[in-house]
This record gives structure tokens, sequence and C-alpha cells, in this order.
């Protein structure tokens, strides 16, 4: 290819860059919810801290947040931590395996692309991680809106 | 210690979340699913019943190490989508010490919390 013609993305894309960066395969995409449901989850953790913490006032305040809980778009957003919960657990735990144990990753062999163990070990992987991870999306469902 | 010291904190308290989070969350959303195993679990929100796991040692155990674990592994990924998006070595380093702040107190507070229910009486 001839240089003119080439056009460069920048090193680095930023935050833009986690939107769209060129053609993203699952992984990609695994990777961009990982993040979002991340940072979800710190955002909800220190809330969390402050609201187990009214107990320490003793059974009123914390009842009357309970009850403050049931009110259905709280109940929603509840929900929607749920389900970031659940993807970012059940990713998490994939890239623990995958990155730290080097499960599916298979030894070392002559470069062929696509890559086998990418294709056919880890993303088969992912994808049953992901149907277990909407069942339990299913789970939750029924328990912030059915069963109570 | 070095970045990567700090980045394998953030995978060993990955790990110790994914045991420590997965009882809590059981315990406090799949009761039904529990009750149909044989295990049966009064409403988690009740007063009695948060006081009483909160009471337990081995529950307040999980719970401490669910709080060290989860406070540095979100802290510590906040800091790094922070430090990818904001070049500056400068406010780079602010925000490193912003998030090892906030997270001192914020450990400072959960277990005071946890310390403060497991003492607590009635």
């Amino acid at each position: 290819m001839e240089k003119g013609n080439v056009k460069t993305l920048p090193r680095s894309l930023g935050i833009r860059g986690w939107i769209w960066a060129g053609r993203y395969g699952l992984e990609r995409w695994a990777y961009l919810f990982h993040r979002i449901t991340g940072l979800a989850l710190i955002i909800y953790l220190p809330m969390h801290l402050v609201v187990t913490g009214l107990r320490l006032l003793g059974p009123g305040p914390w009842e009357a947040f309970v009850r403050f809980s049931h009110h259905p778009v709280v109940l929603f957003f509840e929900w929607a931590l749920m389900v970031a919960f659940l993807y970012h657990a059940i990713n998490g735990f994939r890239l623990l395996l995958t990155e730290l144990f080097g499960l599916s990753i298979g030894k070392p062999a002559h470069p062929h692309i696509p890559p086998h163990t990418s294709l056919k070990r880890q993303r088969p992987f992912n994808i049953v991680l992901m149907v277990l991870g909407a069942l339990f999306i299913v789970l939750s469902v029924l328990d912030f809106f059915v069963w109570r | 210690m070095k970045e990567r010291h700090w980045w394998l904190l953030f995978i060993i308290a990955a790990a110790c979340i994914i045991v420590t989070l997965a009882i809590h969350m059981f315990l406090m959303h799949m009761g039904t699913v529990l009750g149909w195993l044989g295990i049966t679990v009064s409403d988690p929100l009740a007063w009695e019943s948060t006081l009483a796991r909160s009471k337990q040692i081995g529950m307040a155990i999980i719970l401490f190490v669910l709080l060290t674990a989860g406070l540095f592994h979100g802290l510590y990924g906040l800091r790094g989508i922070l430090i990818e998006w904001i070049k500056n070595p400068v406010a780079q380093k602010a925000i490193t010490w912003l998030v090892a702040i906030f997270g001192v107190v914020a450990y400072a507070w959960g277990l005071v919390v946890l310390f403060g229910v497991y003492t607590m009486g009635g």
C-alpha cells in the first residue's frame, strides 16, 4: 500500500476509542461492556457503604430506606445494577481463567491467522458463559419483579 | 511498589471478590432458589435478619474481605480508566492521590460500619 493512501489512526483514541476503533469482534465488545459495568459498580459501592451504615443509627432509618428502595424507579435502577454486576462477574471470571491461568490459550505454536485458540476455544467458552449470564439475568428479573 | 505489583493485587482482589460477592449476592437475592434447595432464608433486608447476619463471625469475615478487595479493585480500575483518559502526568498523579485518599476514607468508614454492626446490642 502507498503511504499517502493509508489513513492512520492516532496511537490513542481516548474515550472515543471505547465506542469505535474499527471493526469490533465479540471480545472487544466484551471489553467495552466490562469497563462500563465496572464504572457503574464503583459508583454504586460507596453509596452501598453509606446505606448499609444507616444501620448504625438504629432500625428506624434503615427501615425507612428499605421502604424507599421498594419504589419502582429505585427498583429498576437496582435491577439494572444487578445486570451490570452479573455481566462484570461472569466476564471477569472468564478474564481470570484466560489471562491469569492461561485456560484455553494452548501451547505456543506457529502463528496462524485467524488464531485457532481464540476462535475455536476462547470464543465458544465466552458464548457459554454469556448464556449462563443470560440465565442469571432471567433469575434476577424473577427476583426483583416476580418473587416478592 | 511498582505498577505491576498493584496490577497483580488488582487481579488477586478480583479472585477474592468472585468468591465472597457470590456468597453475598446468593444470600441477598436468591432466597427463592435457596428455598428450592431446602435452605430457608428470611427476608434479607428485614432489620433483625441483617443484624443476625452481620453478627455471625463468618459473615463478618466474608464482608471484611469483600470490603477490602472490592474497594481496592473498583478504585484501581477507576484510576486506570481516568489516567487512560487524562494524559497530563501532573493530573495523573493528582488522580492517583485523590482516588487513594477516597479509598482510605471509604475503607475506614466501611470498617466502622462492619465493626459497629458486629458489636451492636439488641
